[in-house]
């Protein structure tokens, strides 16, 4: 009983510990935490150091990025108290950093005009330097004021402050002193080129003339432009002019955003100051262009003359406009193929043009057309899906210029195919599923589909019709059937533990049907369909075993129940389940043989009576107190006997005569006691 | 003799109840796509048509565009590495979304050069709820970003050895990789933006990168524009597998497992019967029983005198 209990308990122990312990207690370390649960508080001393981080940028003279980082402070969620600050904060600091750019850019055009003798803007440019000076040290100052200010909300200097919110409030001061050393290093270098432009006001003035001629042109033309160069009305002679064509172009040719560009002609002037040249005007499709001359003097000339600018001449520039118009879908399936359409005209002769149609860049086709075209395309399978940017461009020829249309178009991998299906609710095992149903598609029925029908590992395929309708039979077998399962795309293998067949009496079960349009632009489909199965078999088999079971069961239980009502407590009758032993009757020989005997007969009767059976384990003293006779007489009598047979038994001595006369005196004595005693 | 069978009765109750329990109590595994709970991805399962797979052999052999997503948790032998191989070469789209995991393997077997960092990204400013949920702003016009504006990560790390062309996707400026654990940004500690999702070419397939799985689990499926990005995987390809093998599996897992593999094999033609035949067997075992027991008999009977000798011989032994 002991090994019992504790094979048991060891049981017991093992199915809580091993499935139930994951059930309880997640690992320990894990990958991700709970966003429901999550907390969120302002990270004080990263905002500190963010700050500290943009104004280092600032001091290292990156202007644009300190201001992109500060743009990005707006997806901060800053709690409501401090937002006001914060947003003044960031404002103090976008505009000083601004007015540093600005200042440096300054000082840097009027250094750079210093550098070529050209003072007439420096004056202005330094002017403005001084006022972006001055309002950097306020800025610079304003900003110390609020960084005490913030950190004063933030906590830094209440006494329950952290280390890393005192430290990144240190780091951010340092890099605020940087910044002020910033503004005054600008400032010194302002003074030295106002310096500088005292410096060169000394020096002798030139004048610079331009003139072109004819005044507009066609473009791939050239015009001639003239001038002179003079200083208090006498030539300067062999001085070198370099003449700037500045004009408008397009960044690229598949888009029309516009940059500026310039083309350098040099050239000498003669014995009277005077110069002439020619200027190409470039294939840029714009309407005019701008043409300056500049003199910078260089050599022995730039300590003795300042420098000059011509004023700016415009050209007026010509060129045949081409009109496109252009007709694209606006979802395109790849691999199905699209139709992209238009007319490409211009204001002359209708040339014949080269029209290319492009996706994201990538030429898809190009062709030559005048006037209407079309073109048939496919994507190819490596375009990626989602919004692509469909361009129809016209190149520029010669005189005509270029044009393009660029249109948004929806690129889909493949066309959904949508499928009604009609299923049964409840399937016998084994048996046949009737399964019908329609495949379509944005475009119509889809015809000629294979559809192939799976349920377990029967299946059939079945094809569509005209109008996309379908209708099969899955028939089921007793025994597993292999199925091509190479055609089900969407099959992923189960474990070999996995039946082909089914024997559970009830249960659910998958049918998957799956549609593979012939046609690579459509999608294919994989629907799956859960059914109520019954498997009559296994369900009669085991409700007989259960029935058997039951029966085994209630018989066995029947018959304690009988046996326990038909026992009297002190009758001697026949106990049905307790039927004495069919004791083997031996020829006894001897004294020794003869007391046994006696002490059976008695037995026998004694075990009717009590309903016991003296069993193997029980000694001859323990069925003595087990017993209970009817009479106190027949008791002791019997408890005599047991002695007498007890010490035959076990005594060294052998047992005389007599002993066996007075056991079988005994055994008469209590047999007639209990006879007389029952009835 | 009432003391055994109260135990018997308990300890079958037991039995009973624990295998229930194992049977229906959702898995909780991170991961899972049977997982309902916040760290699953049950979700993804239920919104899209994916196919998870138990097994990296029963990859399709002609890929034509699918997708595998990968969840690298436990180490790849070198069969799973060469399937994977084989799947990107043949044209597979290979999504790999890892943190503290074993994606490194992968990418050196595959000859990439980018890595998983495996240190902590952490954003104190630019994030959900806290810093360990970094909000990612930054994203490159590509199909897997349309319409999503930014993407929340959920203990990521961040890709390195990448080059700008490759990356998709950028953590803020202010964020940093706590090398130390401290949970601040410490001078030497690699600073924002960081790349956190890239895409490589490679054979005639793709690999792209994403620092962190727990972008798919469903407690972050709906947060900023991961549903978006999920959408787009789902958008850009005609199947999209999720392997389940590299994850790691907990007791519960393994044992319903188990479970379904016990329940397949009596489901089958064979384990039906012999269940059935088990079940007779130990009904009748009992009525055999009965009909072979033979008769209590005293320990004065085992005499020699009384029993003949072959019978004696025969009782002694069942006594000892």
């Amino acid at each position: 009983m002991k090994r019992l209990i504790i094979a048991l308990s060891i049981i017991a122990m093992l199915g809580v510990i091993f499935p139930g312990l994951p059930i309880l207690a997640q690992p320990t370390h894990l990958p991700h935490e709970n966003p429901d649960t999550a907390t969120g508080l302002l990270d004080k001393a990263g905002l500190l150091l963010s700050y500290s981080q943009i104004i280092n940028l600032a001091t290292d003279r990156q202007y644009q990025s300190a201001q992109d980082i500060l743009d990005e402070l707006e997806h901060v969620e800053i709690p409501d108290e401090i937002q006001y600050i914060i947003n003044q904060y960031s404002n103090l600091c976008q505009r000083l950093f601004t007015t540093l750019e600005n200042l440096e850019s300054l000082l840097d055009e009027a250094s750079e005009l210093l550098a070529h003798n050209q003072i007439g803007e420096v004056k202005h440019l330094l002017d403005l330097a001084r006022a972006d000076i001055r309002d950097a040290y306020t800025l610079s100052e304003d900003i110390e004021v609020a960084t005490d200010s913030l950190s004063d909300k933030l906590g830094v200097f209440s006494v329950s402050a952290t280390s890393q919110l005192t430290q990144a409030h240190t780091r951010l001061e340092e890099g605020l002193e940087r910044l002020s050393d910033l503004v005054s290093k600008l400032n010194s270098l302002n003074q030295t080129l106002e310096e500088q432009y005292v410096q060169k006001t000394k020096l002798i003035p030139t004048e610079l003339s331009l003139s072109i001629n004819p005044a507009s042109a066609y473009v791939g033309d050239k015009i001639t432009a003239s001038g002179r160069l003079s200083s208090d009305g006498d030539p300067l002679t062999r001085r070198r002019i370099t003449i700037t064509l500045e004009y408008k172009t397009m960044a690229n040719t598949n888009n029309n955003v516009m940059v500026a560009a310039t083309t350098n002609t040099t050239t000498t002037t003669g014995f009277d100051g005077s110069y002439v040249t020619n200027i190409s005007i470039p294939y840029e499709y714009v309407d005019n262009m701008t043409l300056t001359a500049v003199y910078e003097p260089s050599g022995n000339d730039a300590s003795t003359y300042l420098g000059s600018e011509s004023p700016p001449v415009s050209i007026k520039t010509m060129f045949y406009r081409t009109l496109l118009v252009v007709s694209t879908p606006q979802k395109v399936y790849r691999g199905l193929p699209f139709t992209v359409s238009g007319t490409v005209t211009d204001n002359h002769d209708n040339a014949s043009r080269n029209i290319k149609v492009l996706l994201n860049d990538t030429t898809l086709t190009e062709g030559v057309a005048s006037g209407p075209f079309s073109f048939e395309l496919t994507l190819p399978e490596k375009v990626p899906l989602g919004t692509g940017k469909l361009t129809v461009a016209v190149s520029p020829q010669g005189r005509y210029s270029g044009a393009s249309v660029q249109r948004s178009v929806t690129i889909i991998s493949v066309l959904p195919v949508s499928l009604d299906i009609r299923t049964p609710s409840i399937v016998l095992l084994p048996g046949d599923i009737q399964i019908s149903g329609m495949v379509y598609s944005e475009l119509g029925p889809v015809v000629a589909a294979p559809v192939s029908l799976y349920f377990k590992k029967s299946s059939t395929t079945v094809i569509t019709s005209a109008d996309g309708s379908f209708s099969s039979v899955i028939k089921l077998h007793l025994m597993p059937e292999e199925a091509p399962l190479s055609a089900n795309p969407f099959y992923v293998s189960k474990s070999p533990a996995d039946s082909s067949s089914d024997f559970s009496p009830i249960g659910t079960h998958e049918i998957e049907i799956t549609v593979e349009p012939p046609e690579t632009w459509a999608t294919t489909m994989n629907v799956k369909r859960q059914v109520f199965t019954v498997n009559p078999l296994s369900t009669a088999l085991i409700l007989a075993v259960l029935i058997a079971l039951w029966l085994v069961i209630r018989r066995r239980s029947w018959t304690r129940v009988y046996t326990e009502k038909e026992i009297p407590p002190a009758e001697v009758v026949a106990v049905p389940t307790a039927t004495p032993l069919p004791a083997p009757r031996p020829k006894l020989t001897g004294i020794k043989g003869q007391v046994l005997s006696t002490y059976r007969s008695v037995l026998a009767i004694v075990e009717k009576i009590n309903g016991v059976i003296m069993s193997p384990d029980v000694t001859l003293r323990e069925f003595l107190k087990i017993a209970q006779l009817p009479s106190p007489t027949a008791t002791t009598l019997f408890a005599e006997l047991t002695t007498i047979t007890e010490s035959t038994l076990y005594s060294a001595y052998s047992p005389q005569q007599d002993t066996a006369s007075r056991a079988e005196e005994l055994a008469a004595n209590i047999k007639e006691e209990l006879r007389s005693g029952t009835t | 003799m009432e003391l055994r069978r109260f135990l018997l009765i308990i300890t079958v109750t037991l039995l009973i109840a624990l295998i229930l329990t194992v049977w229906f109590f959702p898995s909780n595994d991170d991961f899972r796509v049977d997982n309902p709970f916040w760290n699953g991805i049950r979700d993804m399962r239920a919104d899209y048509q994916v196919q998870p797979l138990d097994s990296l052999a029963n990859l399709p052999s002609s890929p034509d565009g699918a997708t595998l997503l990968v969840i690298p948790y436990l180490i790849c032998t070198s069969a799973e590495l060469e399937h994977l191989n084989q799947f990107v070469a043949r044209g597979g789209n290979l999504i790999m979304a890892d943190d503290y995991g074993h994606g490194n393997q992968i990418l050196e077997y595959l000859g990439l050069k980018v890595r998983f960092s495996g240190q902590i990204l952490l954003d104190p400013l630019i994030n959900y709820k806290n810093k360990h949920f970094p909000r990612i702003i930054h994203l490159q016009p590509d199909p897997l970003t349309v319409n999503t504006d930014n993407l929340v990560f959920n203990h990521a790390t961040s890709l390195t050895n990448i080059t700008d062309d490759n990356t998709l996707a950028l953590s803020s400026p202010f964020s940093f990789l706590d090398y130390n654990g401290d949970g601040t940004r410490d001078a030497g500690e690699p600073t924002g933006p960081l790349p956190v999702i890239s895409r490589h070419g490679l054979g005639s397939g793709q690999v792209i990168l994403v620092s962190d799985p727990s972008l798919f689990i469903n407690s972050m499926d709906k947060i900023a524009g991961n549903d978006s990005f999920i959408r787009n995987i789902v958008a850009n390809t005609p199947v999209l597998y999720i392997d389940q093998s590299l994850l790691t599996s907990s007791e519960l897992h393994r044992t319903r497992s188990w479970l379904q593999r016990v329940r397949s094999l009596f489901s089958a033609p064979v384990g039906t019967a012999g269940l059935v035949l088990a079940v007779i067997i130990a009904a009748s075992i009992p009525i055999w029983h009965k009909k072979r027991k033979l008769p209590m008999i005293p320990s004065i009977f085992l005499y020699s005198s009384f029993l003949p000798q072959g019978k004696h011989d025969k009782l002694s032994k069942r006594r000892r």
